[in-house]
């Protein structure tokens, strides 16, 4: 049986990761982040295209999520240590670490 | 954790320090959180846990050093005069870091997006300095190479697990026509 609490944890964390960097689009509120990395970037510089590979990581947080809370998917060592796993902290402590540039 | 979602935030309203902090704690968290998973996850629990994870905590891991970057760029820790350098030093950490985790981690996963933004820096670098360029590249074919090394064990772990299996399905057939020999000796003398 996996427990109740790290199912919404990660489902909860996954749609923080994708909500808050589409609000902050949506409302354009304060610097964007490729604002704010442009006044740093001099010392070492990523090509914008790289930063397509979030659409890869949001499906994957996405996937994460859904097969989290389906009611089929059993019990997971790969999280069983505790319902506070650090695995279920993750998409929503980088809702932030998006594109920067 | 909704504490969590504050890097959006910190970088609009350009606080500098606290977006260091808080990718480079996310980072640190998924690093710990994948070297304590399974080997041997299921196929399901790897498509669906350990490789969105993995591929998370590798992005995480480049974008660290490059906000660190950026940051002590902004806040003139990093002065134009040392920028080759703390470059080189920010790539040269980030693969020593990347190197040690995939290989306690046997996770090839984890260092396809270190790779990929190692060729995104590499594309804007090439442009304008050429020591960070080839720092780049050596970083990014040391890290190619282990990708490979790690695949090969892995590919070479699991063969063996094969292999084992089907000795063991041999012993199991050779044990079983040796029972119904000893059950039924008559039979067999005939």
């Amino acid at each position: 049986m996996k427990p109740a609490a790290r199912t919404a944890l990660v489902v909860i964390a996954a749609l923080i990761a994708m909500s808050i960097p589409a609000a902050q689009a949506l409302t354009q509120f304060g610097m964007s982040a490729g604002e704010f990395s442009s006044g740093g970037d001099s010392t070492l510089r990523v090509a914008g295209y790289a930063f397509s590979i979030w659409g890869l990581i949001y499906i994957g947080m996405l996937t994460f999520g859904i097969y989290q809370a389906l009611p089929a998917t059993t019990e997971s060592a790969t999280l069983s240590p505790s319902p506070g796993h650090p695995l279920s902290l993750c998409p929503a402590a980088v809702s932030g670490s998006l594109p920067q540039p | 954790m909704s504490g969590c979602g504050f890097w959006i935030a910190a970088a609009a309203l350009n606080a500098q320090r606290a977006t260091v902090a808080i990718i480079a704690s996310s980072a640190l968290l998924l690093v710990f959180a994948m070297l304590r998973a399974p080997r041997n996850p299921s196929r399901a629990q790897y498509w669906f846990i350990v490789l969105p994870m993995s591929l998370l905590a590798g992005w995480l891991t480049i974008a660290t050093a490059v906000n660190a970057l950026t940051v002590l760029t902004m806040t003139s820790i990093i002065t134009p005069a040392d920028a080759t350098l703390a470059a080189l030093i920010g790539i040269a950490v980030t693969a020593v870091f990347a190197a040690l985790v995939a290989l306690r981690a046997r996770n090839a996963a984890y260092l396809l997006p270190i790779l990929w933004g190692l060729a995104g820096a590499y594309v804007e670098e090439s442009q304008r300095n050429d020591p960070v360029a080839n720092g780049l590249v050596v970083a990014f074919a040391v890290l190619a190479l282990l990708v490979i090394v790690i695949v090969i064990r892995q590919f070479g772990a699991r063969t063996n697990r094969v292999a084992a299996l089907q000795g063991l399905a041999s012993a199991q057939n050779t044990l079983c026509a040796l029972r119904s020999t000893v059950a039924s000796p008559a039979t067999s003398r005939e």
